[in-house]
C-alpha cells in the first residue's frame, strides 16, 4: 500500500490542502514548529482508522472551515483507489463517514480498505507505520500491539508463566531443601540421623550391661544353692535338738512312772459302778429326807394361815339376799333421779308462773282466770306508745351528729395546733398577720436592695457623664483649630477686601469680604453655642446627681428602719424571704381547716338543741302513757313494751298451771316406791350387822354389796388352803415310803461288792484308781511326745540326743546352731536381695524397648532424608535442564524479526551494537554490543535507544510485508 | 531310616534388629507393628515347627545383631530357643553378616539344644532319632572375608541325607556339583531356589518384609526328606506385615469421585481377602511383651484351631503403594494439585484405622503417565525439554553423570561436608525415578493445561 496524494477539505489548521505526486521511496515534510506536520499524521491515521474520540476533540472543526475530513489517494495490489472521509454531523463517536471508490467512480466496501492495510490494527498501525517522535522513544508502544508476538514469540509454550519465575522457584525449593547459609531441611534431616545413630551406639553397651549381669546372677545362684544345701543341714539338726529338749521333761517322767507302776502290789477288782451307784442311792435319800421335811413344815403354814381367816357367817347366809338386792340397784338409782329431777322441774315451773303473775300483775294467790280480757284496751295505748319511742329516737340521732362533729373539730383544732407548733402565736389568725408582716417586710427590704444598687449604678453613670461634660467644657483642638482657620479665613478676606486693590479682587472683592465675614461671625457663633450646651449638659448632669444622691439617702435611711423592725440573724435576706413565704403559704393552708372546725362546732351545737327538744317531748309523752294504762286499767309500772307482750303472758297462763299439778302428782308417786326398797336395805343390813347410817338408798346398797365382796374374797383365799393343805399331806405319805426303799437298796449294793461297809469299799476303790491314773499319766506323756514330733521326727532320732552323755546341755548345743543358722539366713537375704536386683535389672534391660524404637526413628528420618535428597536432585535436575533449553532458545532461536533489527541496529551503529535479542519467556530485549556484553535497553542511550527502535520497527516493517 | 520322615525348618534373616523401614510418616496406631513385626514373624517361625512337630530348626544366618537390638531381642530370641528346647527341637545356628559367633555375648549361655556352627570350618553333627542316624548336617558360619565355598561341605559316606547350612551368595553350578541332599542358604531377603533336582539348593528368606519394595511372601520353609532321600519343600508365610504395591488405572472419563471409590473398594478387599483366606493358625502361649502379645492376640483371634498351616496367617496389617496410570485430566490434577495428598488422606482415614489395618503408604502417578511419550516428540518447549533430559542418561556410568552435573549447585564448602550425601552416587532405579519425576515436574511447570472433566 502507497499513498500517493491527499486533500484536506478540513481538519486541524488545514483547509482545502492537496499534495499531489508524493515521491515512490520517501517524502519529507519540513516546517517551522506549529506549521501542521502531525496534523497531517493524524489525518493520515484518521482517514485510514476513523474520527476517534480524542481526534475529534482536538481537530474539529477546522480552525479554518471547511467540511470536516478528506480523502487519500492510495495505490494498493488492486490498483489505485481514493478513500474518503468525513465526519458525521450528528454522531460524535462514530468513525466518520467512510467512502473508497475507484477511479471509475465504482465504490467499494469497506472490507477493502481492511485488505488494504493487511489486517493491521490501529495500534501497530500508528507505532510502526504512522509513528510520531513520543510514541518512537518508548519501546512499551511496542508490547502493546500485535507486533510484540514478533518480537517476543519465544515465549509461546509457557501458558504465560515467566521462565525466569520458574526457575527462581525451582532454585528456592531446592534451597529450602539444602542451602549453604541458611537452616534447610537435609541438614537438618542430616542432624537428627546423627543423633539418632550416637544414641544406637549409646544403646549398643546394654547387651554387654546384660550379659555382665547375667553372669553375676549365674554366680550368685550357685552361692545361693551351696547356702540354702548348708543351712538345711544345721536347720535339720536344729530340729532335733529343740524336739529332744521339748520332750525331755516328758521322757524322763514317763520313765519313773513305769518304773512306779512296776513296783506296786497285786489288787482285787472293784466293780466297775459299785461306788457310782453306793452314792447315787445315798444321793437320792438325802434329797427324799429333805423334801420330807419341807412337806411337813409347809402343812403347818397352812393350817395356821386357814385359822387366822377372819371368816363372816352372818354375811355368808345373807349373800343371795344382798345380791337379789344388787339386781335392783338400777332401778333404785333411777328411781332417785327421777324424783330429784321431778322436784326441780316442778320448782322451776312454779317460779315461771310467778314471774308471768308478776308481770301481769297479780298476786301469788290469783290464777289466770281473774284477769280482765285486755285486746280492746291494749289497742288503745299503741298511740301513747308511739308518741313515747318517736322522742327517743329522735334524741339517739340528735346524739350521733353531736358525737360526730365534736370529734370532727377536735381532730381539724389539732391540725391547727400542729401547724402553729413552729410558731409563736397559739391561735391561727395573729399567726397569719404576723406571717404577712414579715414577708411584706423581707419583700421591702429586698426591693431597698435593689433600689439602692439601681441608684448606684445610675450614679456611677451621672459621675462618668459629669466627667465627660466637664472635658467637653474647653472645645477640642481640632475642633478650636477648624473654627479659627475658618474664623482667619474670613478675617483674610474681609481685609484683602479692604486692603488689596480692586485690581487684585476684581469684582468678587465685597463678595469675598461677605463670605469672609459670614465665615469669621460662622465660627464665632459656632464656638459660642458649643460652649453654651456643654456648659447645659454639665448643669443638667450636676443637678440629676443631686437628685440622685437624696434619693439614694432616703432609701438608706428606709432600709435601716426595715432592718430595725426586722428580727436578728437568719441569713441572706433572699433565704429569709423565701422561708417566710413558705410559712406564710403553710399558714394560709389552716385558714380552711379553721373554717372546716368552725362548721363543726356549729352542727354541734344545732345537735345539742335537738337532744334538749327531745327531752322535753319525752317526758310529755311519758306522762300521757301513764295516764292511758290508769284508764285502760292496767299497773302504771307498765311499760310500753310489756304491754305489748300482755296478751301472750295471759294465754299461756293456763296451761301452766295445769301442768304443774299434774307434776306434783307424778313427785308423790315416785318418793313413795323409793320409801319401800330404802325399807328393805335397812333391813338386811341390820341382819347382817352393819349399822344404817343417813342418805341415800343408792350409797347404802352399795356398802352392802362392798362387804359381800370383801367376804367373797375371803372365803375363795380359805377354799383354795384348804384344797394345797389336803396335798401336802399325800405327798409326806409317799415320801415317807420312798425312803424306806432307798435304805433296801443301799444294803444290796455293798453286799454285792464284798465289802462290810462303806468306808471299805470306799478305800479298795482308791487304790485301784491311783494306779489308773498312773498309766493314764504315761499314756499321756507319750502322746505329748509324739506330737512334739509331729510325726517329722521318730522316738529313735530323739533318744539318740536323749541319752547322750550332754543330755542335759542341749540347750547349749542347739543355741550354736541357732546362730550359725541366722548367720546362713542372713547371707542368703543379702544374696536373694542382691539377685532380686540384679533379676529386676535384666527385667528391665530386656522390656527396654528404645534400641528398636530409635531403629524405627532412625529408619523414619533416613526414608525422610532419601525422599527430601531425591527431592533436590529432582528439582536440581529440572533446573538444570530447564536452563538449557532456555540457552538454546536464547542463542538459536531468537525472532526473525529481531534477527533483522539485529542487522539494521549494526548498520546503523556502525558495529557497535551486534545483536538483538529476547530472554526466554520475559517480555524484555537485550542488547549485545560488539565486545560480547548483553545490555538492557533501560541502560543505552537515548540516542541508541532511538536507533534501537527505528531498527525495530523496520525490522517490523519488513515482517509485515512479507 | 524310620518310617516318619525327617523334617525341619529353614529359617534365616530374622534381623530383630531392624524394624520395618522406607516409610517416611509412620502413623502412632502402627509404631508398634512397624518395629515388632519381625519378632512377631520369628515367633511364628516357632510356631510353626512346635506345631509340625519337627525335628530340628536350621537358622541360615542374620538372626539378630545383638548389640542393635538390644537386650529386648536377646530375652526374645532366648525364650524362642527355650520354647523349642521344652519340646525337644534341636537348633543349628549358622552365622551371617550380623550374627557372627564371636559376638553372642559369652555370659549369657545358650539353651543346650542350641548349637552354633562355626565361622573357621564347618562343622557336622549326626542328627538321631532313637538312637537311629537319620541325617548329617553341615554347617559353617559366615567368615568376615571368605566366601562360602561349595568344596567345604561333603556329603555323607554312607549314604545318610546331608545338609548343607550356610549364609551369603554361592555359585549355583558349584553347588550343585556337591550331592548334598539340600542347600540350606540364607542371606536374601526374598525366598528363592537356585535348583531342586536330583538335590534342593535354597534360600528360604526373611520371615517378614521390611520395606515397600519387599512386597511378595515372606516365611519359612517346611522341608521333609523321606526315606528315598526324596527332598520336598513347602513355604509357610509367616509375615505380620504385607507389603502391596497396587496399580489403578483410569480415562479421560474418570472422575475424582470414580477413582477414589475405586482405591477404597481395592483397600477393603485387603482386609477381605484377609478375613477370607485365612483358614487357620494355631494358638500359641502370649509372651511378657504387651506390644507383641496385642498384635499376636489380635491376629490369632481370627482363627480356628488346625493342625496344618495352610493358607494366609493373620494380619496386622497391609501397607500399600498406590500408582496410578492412564491418561486424561484427572492425570493432569493428579501432577499439578493436591489431589494426590487428599486422596491418600480419604483412603487413610477410610481404611487405615480398622483391625487389621490397611495403610496407604503413598500415592503416586505412574512416570509414563505422568509424562507421556507422545510428549517427547512435540515441537514445543515442553517437547524441548523432556528431549533434553536425556543428557542425564549418559553411558559412562549413570550416576556419575548425574552427580558431576549436580556438583555444579553446590559450593566447596557444601562439597566438602555432609551435604555432598545429594551427589552420593544413586542407583540405576532410584536414577531413573529422579529423570521420571523431573519430567513430571517439567510437564507441571511448563505442560499444556488440562480440566477435569
Amino acid at each position: 500500500m502507497k499513498i500517493e496524494s491527499l486533500e484536506i477539505d478540513g481538519f486541524g489548521v488545514w483547509n482545502g490542502l492537496k499534495l499531489d505526486g508524493l515521491a515512490d521511496r520517501l517524502t519529507v515534510f519540513h516546517g517551522p514548529n506549529e506549521a501542521g506536520k502531525t496534523t497531517l499524521l493524524q489525518f493520515i491515521r484518521t482517514v485510514l482508522y476513523g474520527f476517534s474520540p480524542q481526534r475529534r476533540q482536538r481537530y474539529l472543526p477546522p480552525l479554518r472551515g471547511g467540511r470536516p475530513g478528506g480523502a487519500l489517494q492510495i495505490r494498493g495490489p488492486a490498483g489505485l483507489l481514493t478513500v474518503t472521509r468525513h465526519a458525521g454531523a450528528t454522531r460524535d463517536s462514530a468513525p466518520g463517514e467512510l467512502r473508497i471508490a475507484t477511479p471509475a467512480g465504482t465504490l467499494e466496501g469497506d472490507h477493502v480498505l481492511a485488505g488494504l492495510l493487511g489486517g493491521i490494527d490501529e495500534t501497530t498501525f500508528n507505532h510502526l507505520f504512522a509513528v510520531g517522535l513520543r510514541e518512537m522513544q518508548e519501546l512499551g508502544t511496542l508490547s502493546d500491539s500485535a507486533a510484540a508476538e514478533l518480537l517476543y514469540q519465544l515465549s509461546t509454550g509457557l501458558n504465560g508463566v515467566s521462565l525466569a519465575e520458574v526457575l527462581g522457584e525451582l532454585a528456592a525449593s531446592r534451597e529450602r531443601l539444602l542451602a549453604a547459609d541458611h537452616p534447610c531441611q537435609i541438614e537438618a534431616l542430616l542432624d537428627r540421623r546423627d543423633k539418632l545413630k550416637s544414641e544406637i551406639d549409646e544403646l549398643r553397651g546394654l547387651v554387654h550391661r546384660q550379659a555382665s549381669l547375667t553372669h553375676q546372677h549365674n554366680e550368685l545362684t550357685g552361692a545361693i544353692v551351696g547356702h540354702e544345701t548348708r543351712r538345711a543341714e544345721m536347720e535339720q539338726q536344729a530340729r532335733l535338738i529343740e524336739a529332744a529338749v521339748t520332750v525331755r521333761a516328758s521322757w524322763r517322767h514317763r520313765e519313773s512312772l513305769l518304773d512306779e507302776l512296776a513296783g506296786l502290789p497285786p489288787l482285787a477288782p472293784v466293780p466297775p459302778d459299785a461306788l457310782e451307784r453306793l452314792a447315787a442311792i445315798d444321793r437320792r435319800l438325802a434329797e427324799r429326807r429333805l423334801r420330807l421335811t419341807e412337806t411337813t413344815k409347809a402343812r403347818r403354814a397352812v393350817r395356821r394361815e386357814i385359822a387366822s381367816l377372819a371368816f363372816d357367817h352372818r354375811l355368808d347366809r345373807c349373800a343371795p339376799r344382798i345380791e337379789a338386792l344388787t339386781e335392783q340397784e338400777g332401778w333404785l338409782t333411777t328411781l332417785e333421779g327421777q324424783v330429784e329431777h321431778l322436784a326441780a322441774d316442778l320448782a322451776a315451773q312454779e317460779a315461771e308462773l310467778a314471774q308471768h303473775k308478776q308481770a301481769l300483775g297479780l298476786d301469788a294467790g290469783q290464777s289466770a282466770g281473774e284477769l280482765p280480757r285486755a285486746a280492746a284496751r291494749l289497742a288503745k295505748l299503741r298511740p301513747a306508745a308511739r308518741a313515747v319511742r318517736e322522742p327517743r329516737v329522735r334524741r339517739k340521732a340528735a346524739q350521733t351528729e353531736l358525737a360526730d362533729s365534736q370529734a370532727l373539730a377536735d381532730t381539724l383544732a389539732s391540725q391547727i395546733r400542729a401547724g402553729l407548733r413552729h410558731t409563736s402565736d397559739k391561735e391561727l389568725s395573729p399567726a397569719l398577720e404576723r406571717a404577712g408582716n414579715l414577708v411584706a417586710q423581707l419583700r421591702r427590704r429586698v426591693q431597698l436592695d435593689e433600689r439602692l444598687e439601681q441608684l448606684a449604678r445610675h450614679e456611677t453613670e451621672l459621675a462618668e457623664q459629669g466627667r465627660q461634660l466637664l472635658d467637653r467644657q474647653l472645645l477640642p483642638g481640632w475642633v478650636l483649630v477648624a473654627l479659627g482657620s475658618v474664623f482667619v479665613l474670613g478675617t483674610v478676606l474681609i481685609l484683602s477686601t479692604f486692603f488689596l486693590s480692586a485690581a487684585v479682587v476684581g469684582h468678587a472683592g465685597w463678595a469675598l469680604a461677605t463670605i469672609g465675614a459670614l465665615g469669621a461671625a460662622g465660627a464665632a457663633g459656632g464656638k459660642f453655642l458649643l460652649e453654651r450646651a456643654a456648659a447645659t449638659q454639665l448643669d443638667v448632669c450636676q443637678k440629676q446627681a443631686g437628685i440622685l444622691a437624696a434619693q439614694i439617702k432616703q432609701s438608706k435611711q428606709e432600709r435601716d428602719a426595715v432592718d430595725a423592725e426586722l428580727p436578728r440573724g437568719g441569713g441572706p435576706l433572699l433565704t429569709r424571704l423565701q422561708t417566710a413565704e413558705k410559712d406564710l403559704a403553710a399558714l394560709e393552708e389552716l385558714l380552711g381547716v379553721e373554717s372546716q372546725r368552725q362548721a363543726a362546732l356549729k352542727t354541734a351545737a344545732a345537735a345539742q338543741a335537738r337532744i334538749e327538744a327531745a327531752d322535753a317531748d319525752g317526758r310529755a309523752a311519758r306522762r300521757r302513757w301513764r295516764q292511758a294504762l290508769a284508764a285502760a286499767g292496767l299497773p302504771e309500772n307498765l311499760s310500753p313494751s310489756q304491754a305489748g307482750h300482755y296478751a301472750s303472758r295471759r294465754r299461756r297462763l293456763a296451761p301452766l298451771e295445769s301442768r304443774l299439778a299434774q307434776q306434783r302428782q307424778e313427785l308423790e308417786d315416785r318418793r313413795r316406791e323409793l320409801e319401800t326398797l330404802t325399807g328393805r336395805i335397812r333391813q338386811l343390813m341390820a341382819d347382817v350387822g352393819l349399822e344404817a347410817a343417813d342418805g341415800r338408798a343408792s350409797d347404802q346398797l352399795i356398802r352392802l354389796r362392798q362387804a359381800l365382796a370383801d367376804h367373797q374374797t375371803v372365803a375363795a383365799r380359805r377354799d383354795e388352803l384348804l384344797q394345797r393343805a389336803e396335798r401336802l399331806r399325800r405327798r409326806q405319805a409317799k415320801l415317807t415310803r420312798a425312803l424306806s426303799r432307798g435304805e433296801a437298796q443301799r444294803k444290796r449294793v455293798l453286799h454285792d461288792a464284798g465289802a462290810e461297809t462303806d468306808t471299805a469299799l470306799q478305800a479298795r476303790a482308791a487304790e485301784q484308781a491311783r494306779r489308773q491314773s498312773l498309766a493314764e499319766q504315761s499314756e499321756q506323756l507319750s502322746r505329748e511326745i509324739a506330737a512334739a514330733l509331729a510325726g517329722r521326727l521318730s522316738e529313735a532320732d530323739v533318744a539318740t540326743w536323749l541319752q547322750r552323755d550332754d543330755a542335759d546341755n542341749l540347750e547349749t548345743r542347739w543355741d550354736e546352731l541357732a546362730g550359725q543358722i541366722q548367720a546362713v539366713h542372713q547371707e542368703l537375704q543379702e544374696l536373694f536381695e542382691h539377685r532380686g536386683r540384679i533379676t529386676q535389672e535384666l527385667e528391665a534391660l530386656a522390656g527396654d524397648r528404645r534400641p528398636g524404637e530409635r531403629a524405627l526413628e532412625l529408619a523414619e528420618v533416613q526414608e525422610q532424608l532419601r525422599q527430601a535428597i531425591e527431592r533436590w536432585r529432582v528439582l536440581a535436575v529440572t533446573e538444570l535442564t530447564l536452563d538449557s533449553v532456555r540457552c538454546m532458545y536464547e542463542t538459536e532461536r531468537q525472532p526473525e524479526a529481531l534477527a533483522d533489527a539485529s542487522q539494521y541496529l549494526q548498520r546503523l551503529t556502525e558495529g557497535r551494537y551486534t545483536r538483538i535479542w529476547t530472554p526466554l519467556g520475559e517480555r524484555t530485549l537485550r542488547v549485545d554490543d560488539g565486545e560480547g556484553n548483553s545490555l538492557p535497553v533501560e541502560v543505552l542511550s537515548r540516542g541508541t535507544r532511538e536507533q534501537l527502535f527505528l531498527s525495530l520497527r523496520l525490522a517490523l516493517v519488513a515482517a509485515y510485508s512479507r | 531310616m524310620s518310617s516318619r520322615p525327617l523334617r525341619f525348618i529353614h529359617t534365616s534373616d530374622w534381623h530383630l534388629e531392624r524394624p520395618l523401614s522406607g516409610v517416611a510418616d509412620v502413623p502412632d496406631s502402627l509404631r508398634a507393628v512397624f518395629r515388632d513385626a519381625p519378632y512377631l514373624a520369628a515367633e511364628r517361625v516357632v510356631d510353626a515347627a512346635l506345631v509340625e512337630k519337627v525335628d530340628f530348626v536350621l537358622l541360615a544366618g542374620d538372626i539378630i545383631d545383638v548389640e542393635l537390638a538390644g537386650p529386648c531381642g536377646v530375652a526374645f530370641l532366648l525364650r524362642q530357643f527355650e520354647r523349642l528346647r521344652e519340646r525337644g527341637i534341636e537348633v543349628y545356628w549358622a552365622g551371617g553378616r550380623s550374627d557372627h559367633p564371636s559376638r553372642w555375648p559369652a555370659a549369657i549361655a545358650l539353651p543346650d539344644n542350641v548349637r552354633r556352627l562355626s565361622a573357621r570350618r564347618p562343622e557336622e553333627a549326626v542328627y538321631t532319632r532313637d538312637q537311629t542316624p537319620l541325617a548329617r548336617i553341615a554347617g559353617l558360619s559366615r567368615h568376615r572375608s571368605r566366601k562360602m565355598r561349595a568344596e567345604d561341605f561333603w556329603p555323607d559316606a554312607d549314604g545318610l541325607p546331608s545338609i548343607a547350612l550356610a549364609h551369603g551368595p554361592v555359585e549355583r553350578t558349584t553347588l550343585a556339583a556337591r550331592a548334598m541332599s539340600y542347600w540350606a542358604l540364607g542371606g536374601k531377603h526374598t525366598p528363592a531356589t537356585l535348583f531342586d533336582s536330583p538335590h534342593v539348593a535354597h534360600y528360604c528368606g526373611s520371615p517378614q518384609g521390611r520395606r515397600p519394595s519387599e512386597t511378595g511372601p515372606h516365611g519359612c520353609t517346611l522341608v521333609e526328606i523321606d526315606d528315598a532321600a526324596r527332598v520336598r519343600t513347602r513355604f509357610i508365610p509367616t509375615e505380620v506385615v504385607h507389603w502391596r504395591q497396587q496399580r489403578i488405572t483410569i480415562d479421560p472419563t474418570t472422575t475424582r469421585e470414580a477413582l477414589e471409590r475405586s482405591l477404597v473398594e481395592r483397600a477393603r478387599s485387603f482386609l477381605a481377602g484377609a478375613a477370607s483366606s485365612y483358614v487357620g493358625w494355631p494358638s500359641r502361649p502370649s509372651h511378657g511383651d504387651d506390644a507383641i502379645t496385642a498384635v499376636t492376640n489380635a491376629g490369632a483371634s481370627s482363627g480356628s484351631k488346625r493342625d496344618g498351616l495352610e493358607g494366609h496367617p493373620p494380619s496386622a496389617a497391609w501397607l500399600v503403594s498406590w500408582t496410578i496410570a492412564g491418561h486424561g485430566p484427572l492425570i493432569a490434577a493428579l501432577r499439578h494439585g493436591p489431589l494426590a495428598a487428599e486422596l491418600l488422606a480419604e483412603l487413610r482415614r477410610q481404611c487405615g484405622h480398622a483391625t487389621p489395618v490397611a495403610w496407604s503408604v503413598s500415592l503416586e502417578l505412574e512416570a509414563a503417565s505422568a509424562a507421556p511419550p507422545s510428549w517427547f516428540e512435540r515441537d514445543s518447549l515442553l517437547g524441548d525439554y523432556l528431549r533434553s533430559l536425556a543428557q542425564f542418561e549418559t553411558n559412562d556410568g549413570p550416576s556419575p553423570a548425574l552427580a558431576s552435573r549436580l556438583d555444579c549447585l553446590l559450593d566447596d564448602r557444601q562439597r566438602a561436608g555432609r551435604a555432598a550425601c545429594v551427589l552420593a552416587p544413586a542407583a540405576e532405579t532410584d536414577r531413573l525415578r529422579v529423570l521420571q519425576k523431573a519430567a513430571a515436574l517439567g510437564a507441571d511447570l511448563i505442560g499444556p493445561e488440562e480440566t477435569l472433566p
